[in-house]
Formats: C-alpha cells, sequence, structure tokens
C-alpha cells in the first residue's frame, strides 16, 4: 500500500442526484452561487405561469416558515423548459393552477435562445479548466450568472391540490433525512 | 342596539372555540409483534426508500429486517409511498417497477393474481349481462352499481394498471437478493387524482413515527 494521495478534482464535483429530490423554487431561484445549485432531477412544487413565449413556475408560501423567510405565492418564479400543454401528463393544467414538476436542473443561455444548456456540474468542470487563478475564474463565474438562469427542464408534470400542505410535509421529510 | 357584522360574529365565535393542542393529537402507531427476548417486530411501519435501501436481513428473526434511524429497528412488513419513476421487465408472473419517493429509488414487483383476476372478470360480465335480462328496470341499478364496484376491485388487483407517471402506496416486504434490495408487493392503491389527501396523510404519519421513534 502506497502513502500517496490521489487527489482526483472529479471526486469534488457535485454528484447527480438519481431520484427526484424535493426542492422549493426559491432555493434554485434565489441561489447567488450558481455552483451550490442542485445537480441532477428533483421535484417542485408551485403554481404554473404562463407567458405568452414561455411558461414559469411559481412559487408557493410555506405556511409554517417564520415570517421573515417567507415569500408569498409568486413572489419568485423559475423558468420552465421542454413544457407545453400538449406534453403535459395531466388534463386540465392552465394558468395557474397548482401543480408538481419533475424533471432535471439546467443552467438556461436567456440572451441566446436555443443555445446549448449548462449544468452545475458542467460549470465546475469549465471552472477547473480554467487556469489556477481566482480573478479569472470569478470573472468567468460572474459572466455566466449575468447570462444564464437556472431552469428546470420538465419530465412529468402533475396537477395537484393542497400544494401548501404537501411542501410542509416534503420538508419535513427532508429534516428526518440529514 | 347596532347589529353585528359577520366580522363580529367570528370574532366572538372565535373565544368559544377550544383548539386542541398538539400533544393531545394521536401518534401513529405501527402494528407489532413481540418476539421471545423481547425484541419488537414492526409489521406495517411506514418508512421511506431510503431507509429500505439501508435495511439488512436481521440475523436473529427469520423474514425480518433491521435498520438505524436513528435507533435499530426491526421489521417485517411496510408501507411506501411515492412516485412510479420507470418500469422494469414484466414477465408472465409478475410486474416491475421503480418507485421514487423523493428520498431515493427502489424496485418493486406486483405477482400477477390471475385467479382473482379471473374470478373478477366472471362476476363482472355477470353483472352486465343483469340488463339484457327479463326484468332489466328492475336490475338496472344493481348492475351498474356491481359494475362500478368490480371494476374498481380490479384495480387493486391488475399490476398492469400502474405505468410511468402514477402515484402509488405499496405495502409489501423487502426482498435482499445479490446485494440488492428490493420491495415484494402485497397490496398496493394507485393515487392519480388532484387531491393529494393519502399523500398527506401518509407522510403526517411516517414524520409521527420517526419522531416518536426518535425520542
Amino acid at each position: 500500500m502506497s502513502d500517496i494521495e490521489i487527489n482526483d478534482p472529479a471526486e469534488n464535483f457535485p454528484k447527480y442526484c438519481d431520484f427526484f429530490k424535493y426542492l422549493l423554487v426559491e432555493e434554485l431561484v434565489l441561489e447567488p452561487d450558481y455552483r451550490q445549485i442542485h445537480y441532477g432531477k428533483c421535484a417542485v412544487i408551485g403554481r404554473l405561469c404562463a407567458i405568452p413565449d414561455y411558461f414559469k413556475l411559481e412559487n408557493v408560501t410555506v405556511p409554517h416558515l417564520p415570517s421573515a423567510y417567507r415569500l408569498p405565492t409568486g413572489a419568485v418564479s423559475l423558468l420552465l423548459l421542454n413544457f407545453s400543454y400538449d406534453n403535459s401528463c395531466t388534463e386540465s393544467l392552465a394558468n395557474g393552477a397548482y401543480c408538481i414538476m419533475r424533471g432535471e436542473v439546467v443552467l438556461c443561455n436567456v440572451q441566446k435562445p436555443n443555445s446549448p444548456t449548462l449544468t452545475t456540474r458542467g460549470l465546475h468542470e469549465q471552472l477547473l479548466q480554467l487556469e489556477d487563478n481566482d480573478t479569472v475564474r470569478s470573472t468567468f463565474l460572474e459572466k455566466v450568472q449575468k447570462t444564464h438562469k437556472p431552469a428546470l427542464s420538465v419530465w412529468h408534470s402533475s396537477r395537484i391540490d393542497q400544494a401548501e400542505e404537501l411542501i410542509q410535509r416534503r420538508l419535513e421529510i427532508r429534516l428526518l433525512c440529514n | 342596539m347596532t347589529s353585528l357584522t359577520s366580522d363580529d360574529i367570528e370574532d366572538q365565535l372565535d373565544n368559544f372555540i377550544i383548539r386542541k393542542t398538539n400533544d393531545q393529537s394521536s401518534t401513529y402507531v405501527a402494528r407489532h409483534k413481540i418476539t421471545n427476548n423481547g425484541q419488537r417486530i414492526h409489521e406495517h411501519i411506514p418508512l421511506l426508500v431510503k431507509d429500505i435501501l439501508q435495511s439488512r436481513p436481521d440475523a436473529d428473526n427469520k423474514g425480518a429486517f433491521s435498520l438505524f434511524n436513528p435507533t435499530e429497528l426491526k421489521y417485517r412488513n411496510c408501507l411506501v409511498y411515492g412516485f412510479v419513476a420507470g418500469r422494469g421487465v414484466h414477465n408472465k408472473s409478475f410486474y416491475n417497477y421503480v418507485l421514487d419517493d423523493g428520498t431515493g429509488t427502489i424496485q418493486f414487483c406486483i405477482f400477477a393474481k390471475p385467479r382473482e383476476e379471473k374470478i373478477i372478470k366472471c362476476l363482472y360480465s355477470e353483472a352486465k349481462s343483469l340488463i339484457g335480462s327479463v326484468d332489466t328496470q328492475k336490475y338496472e341499478k344493481i348492475s351498474a352499481t356491481m359494475t362500478r364496484l368490480l371494476g374498481k376491485a380490479m384495480e387493486y388487483i391488475d399490476g398492469s394498471v400502474i405505468s410511468p407517471g402514477c402515484n402509488v402506496m405499496l405495502y409489501g416486504r423487502p426482498n435482499h437478493f445479490r446485494d440488492q434490495i428490493k420491495m415484494d408487493v402485497i397490496s398496493f392503491t394507485v393515487d392519480n387524482d388532484r387531491s393529494r389527501s393519502l399523500e398527506i396523510a401518509f407522510t403526517e404519519n411516517l414524520i409521527d413515527y420517526y419522531q416518536s421513534h426518535s425520542t
């Protein structure tokens, strides 16, 4: 056995989340550091908002959170990709309906539509390729943060009732897992 | 005297409502058996997929499993609620699917029940044929009710009604095979309505249970 430690930089990369982890719209939209954004599958509960060109998922108030952290429903919204009424899995999904969306988190370039999307891991890889220079890295990060926005590539959607209560229970379950 | 507006009445009413305090609410108690040496083995315990995947066959009790979260817990059968994320390879005697409850994914299999299916199908056509008989009017209502009931019963027997994208609640036991944990389903319920009452009730029981266990 050798004592040499092999430092594989890939070990520090975020691991792909292989199950639909329940996340809040706020967690994805309000994260200032894109390197910390969830990588992989997730399930998000929110209110569907149809804007002429695209769809968004608005946050839903979490009733039991301390008032300092509680946002009113519709305060922030997450961009939805690959979603339309035609490929929605339930009937009667309409503007303003509460729903649960399952899919994958990506970083979408909002300045150049239809350009390839980025993931949190992709961001880490690109940062690794840059020189070991903090200023170069931070300018790159700033650039990405200006052009890209977190978005959800939707694989499955369904309309639900009791959205607030469900979010509450799901948060409590996450506490049990820690 | 001025008449009270509805708001005022509500204020008044508020004083008369006795609120149930939290600690008075009942917590879920799973059914369990106690073995000779005083160990508790649970029978209907709500669990998270993450914990089922971490459970190991219990050496002392055949057919039982044990897991740690946050203390040791032994069980034989459990309940899970989740989203059907995928389909495995089906075969003649069982259906395979992948369940995802937001904490992990597990494969589960539902055994086909050809005998029960046949009986229900026979009864179904018998109920249908009542309408064509002599007293059609007399049997119309009964026939409609019977077909509805038997149609519903079929949903609980026939594993092929499940498809990816469904929400299901499963009752079953883990199956440890080649270092992989799968779940053999004893009974299941499909919950695809907009109402999330069942899911909320399940998670509430699960949270109650985990909390009562950790103290």
